[in-house]
């Protein structure tokens, strides 16, 4: 009987005992070799929103919130938080914060697969950048869109979709404008536009329209009618001549000048300036 | 005896019976002659022809720009009409020279002085092969002259000939060895010269012995100095790859991101060789390369002799036209060329071959995920596993790619050949390789 009692006394003496030496240890250390620690830290991770998708410019969230804390740092640079966690930030950090821009992924090019024409049938790797890597990509127009979604994959935040032709769209509302998909386009089809403006360029084909044309029917003809259309709206302006000039044969909105009046947009006979006017969002 | 081989490697098709007995005939001159300043790796030469000139055939019209670059001739004589963006092997808009045909021809068809070239220093060998705008001609079209200056430091012991010629389809190197087993061996000493060595090799597949015994019976019949042996290699693509082809005569390993320098070797195509023997004897720069035209839908296939700036669709109308609408041209062999989207591209330095595949023999289909069988780690070469490499690249781990030696890969196509699920694992490999070069520059 005590044979078989005697193991499991020494093992529960031995655990005990080693459970004592090691707790002795591990509290001495504690105190020994505390580190000081900001508390700020933690409520400041805690306000930003957690998504660690760089859009600051710093590894993560918790990277953005200690290099707060060191301090020299602007405090409005979490675009996805925007101006509700910004002054979460301020308040704990005590100081006053600049103003953010709320700013929005768009998309420039409106060539889906059944507007654009292909010069050859491509079967690598569904990736837009190794498309690119072929002979600068399948489609005669060497500017639009590949439709092989670098963009979606890249979105840490589901805002991204591919159509069934092979265009990204962008939700509004989910997206948060970190530019991941800015950066992933080989093609630089998407950049960030402050979300004040509802209007906005759809084509980057800075071709001559009859080039233009063999590859696309939705691209812009640079027909100088937005430009009319605009120098009319700012007639009885002195200061301003117009907001959208035609550069290389592309029509570009300087968004300093633009009053988002969307009347570029009525006269574009290609359909390449979008106007969405949208309700007001919050954010 | 024991075949020299190297590990991993795959059987493809051969298909070389379409143009192996095919002897070299002369494509005409096509009428306007389309040269890409950029035929080779590096920065592209600089035009210093101006529109209206006229040109004789040979003379230099791109001056080779920087050290990794390379001289541009004229192929043919005549006028230069317009010099503009044109599409390219290399990228889709080049600049080219156009040269519109005419006049008379000062070197071809005529038979040339040979030069003594034993008394030349190897200074001015490498200068009369760097003149002559000489690049890599098995493909890769690497300025010669750099590769035959390896640094001081590097001792080089051996020169190794490529003739595997490993690629299926293509038979102009084996042709070229059977008909010019002279001018290759001449040029193989010029070369051991100008490296100031004397042991070569000359490493042949088996599936040449007319090519093995030309260039055999030329060594038994001369007296030379220097040590040149044939060495017949075992059929398996890429044998011709340079660090397989070292391994396999040699038995030296090139270490993970070195050279063939770094194992005391440098290795040349045969028909670099050749055009170095041409350029050092004859003084003659490249201006005009072999080629294999073949597919099963040219009529005229075989091997031919085409001025470098004639389009695919001026060797297409030479070759008798084509039975059929392809499905893919191919500059190059099918496993390392490269497809071409328009007949308009001029042949370069670097085209080896054209192949015309049927629209039957090509198979366009979406891939389907990794199943994990292993087949592309048994094949490659380089002693990668393709397979991890590429579900990381696919989810965008580059974390996990960089440790995985992606700049190893020799973008043999071993792996994309042998996938069940038809995976382009290759070409994954490219786009991180690209990807990761950009990461290091910034």
């Amino acid at each position: 009987m005590i044979d078989a009692v005697f193991p499991s006394v020494a093992s529960i003496v031995s655990i005990t005992v080693l459970g004592a030496v090691f707790g002795i240890l591990l509290s001495y250390a504690k105190i020994k070799l505390h580190v000081e620690r900001d508390e700020r830290l933690g409520y400041i991770i805690e306000a930003l929103p957690g998504a660690n998708c760089g859009a600051c410019g710093f590894p993560g969230c918790s990277g953005y919130a200690m290099k707060i804390l060191e301090g020299s740092i602007p405090l409005n640079l979490c675009m996805v938080g925007g101006s509700e966690t910004v002054e979460k930030i301020s308040r704990i950090m005590g100081i006053e914060s600049g103003v953010i821009r709320s700013k929005k992924a768009r998309v420039h090019c409106q060539g889906g697969s059944d507007v654009t024409k292909f010069r050859f049938t491509y079967d690598g790797p569904l990736s837009c950048y190794a498309a690119k890597q072929i002979r600068d990509g399948f489609k005669v127009c060497r500017y639009g869109c590949l439709g092989l979604g670098d963009c979606e994959k890249s979105c840490p935040f589901d805002a991204i979709h591919m159509n069934d032709r092979g265009l990204p769209v962008i939700d509004r509302d989910t997206c948060t404008g970190c530019g991941n998909c800015v950066a992933a386009c080989p093609r630089n089809i998407i950049s960030l536009v402050n979300s004040e403006f509802d209007v906005h360029v759809i084509c980057r084909n800075t071709e001559k329209a009859p080039m233009m044309k063999k590859g696309c029917t939705v691209g812009c003809i640079a027909c100088n009618r937005c430009v009319k259309a605009c120098k009319e709206v700012f007639a009885d302006n002195p200061d301003i001549e117009t907001a959208i000039t035609v550069v290389n044969f592309l029509a570009d909105i300087d968004y300093t000048k633009c009053i988002n009046c969307g009347k570029c947009a009525e006269v574009c006979p290609q359909k390449v300036i979008e106007f969405k006017k949208k309700p007001v969002m919050a954010g | 005896m024991a075949f020299n081989t190297f590990i991993g490697g795959i059987h493809p098709p051969e298909n070389k019976h379409l143009t192996e007995d095919k002897a070299f005939s002369n494509l005409s001159i096509p009428q306007l002659c389309y040269i890409p300043m950029q035929q080779h790796v590096g920065k592209p030469a600089n035009p210093i022809v101006e529109v209206g000139d006229t040109v004789r055939e040979g003379q230099l019209i791109g001056l080779s720009d920087g050290y990794i670059s390379a001289n541009v001739h004229a192929s043919v004589p005549g006028k230069v009409v317009e010099i503009g963006r044109y599409p390219t092997l290399y990228s889709k808009e080049g600049v080219c020279v156009v040269i519109e045909a005419q006049g008379a021809f000062s070197t071809s068809g005529k038979i040339l002085d040979e030069e003594q070239w034993e008394s030349l220093t190897a200074l001015d060998l490498i200068n009369r092969v760097a003149e002559a705008g000489i690049v890599g001609l098995g493909g890769a079209a690497f300025p010669t002259h750099v590769k035959l200056q390896p640094p001081r430091k590097r001792q080089i012991d051996t020169l190794i000939v490529n003739g595997s010629e490993c690629e299926p389809y293509l038979t102009v190197d084996d042709m070229l060895m059977q008909t010019h087993p002279s001018e290759i061996i001449e040029g193989v000493r010029v070369a051991l010269k100008i490296l100031g060595i004397t042991q070569a090799f000359i490493g042949i597949e088996k599936n040449k012995p007319k090519a093995i015994q030309a260039l055999e019976e030329r060594l038994t019949a001369i007296s030379i100095p220097e040590k040149i042996t044939v060495a017949p290699l075992k059929v398996k693509y890429p044998q011709g790859a340079e660090k397989q082809l070292i391994h396999s005569i040699l038995k030296r390993n090139v270490p993970s991101g070195g050279l063939p320098m770094d194992v005391h070797v440098v290795v040349q195509n045969v028909g670099t060789i050749f055009a170095i023997r041409e350029a050092v004897v004859l003084r003659k720069p490249l201006f005009e390369r072999f080629i294999t035209v073949t597919g099963e839908i040219v009529k005229k296939p075989g091997n031919y002799k085409a001025r470098l700036g004639t389009r695919i669709s001026d060797v297409i109308e030479e070759c008798g036209g084509l039975t059929e609408k392809p499905g893919k041209i191919i500059m190059g062999g099918p496993m390392c060329g490269i497809a071409v989207d328009t007949i308009e591209i001029p042949v370069v330095k670097g085209t080896s071959g054209l192949l015309f595949l049927k629209n039957e023999e090509i198979q366009v289909s979406q891939y389907r995920p990794c199943i994990r069988c292993g087949r592309c780690v048994a094949v490659c070469p380089a002693g990668l596993m393709p397979f991890e490499l590429v579900n990381a690249i696919e989810k965008g781990r580059y974390d996990l790619v960089e440790p995985s030696n992606p700049f190893d890969c020799i973008m043999c196509g071993s792996c994309a050949y042998c996938c069940p699920s038809k995976r382009p694992l290759n070409h994954f490999i490219r786009m991180a390789q690209e990807k990761l070069h950009k990461k290091h520059k910034q």
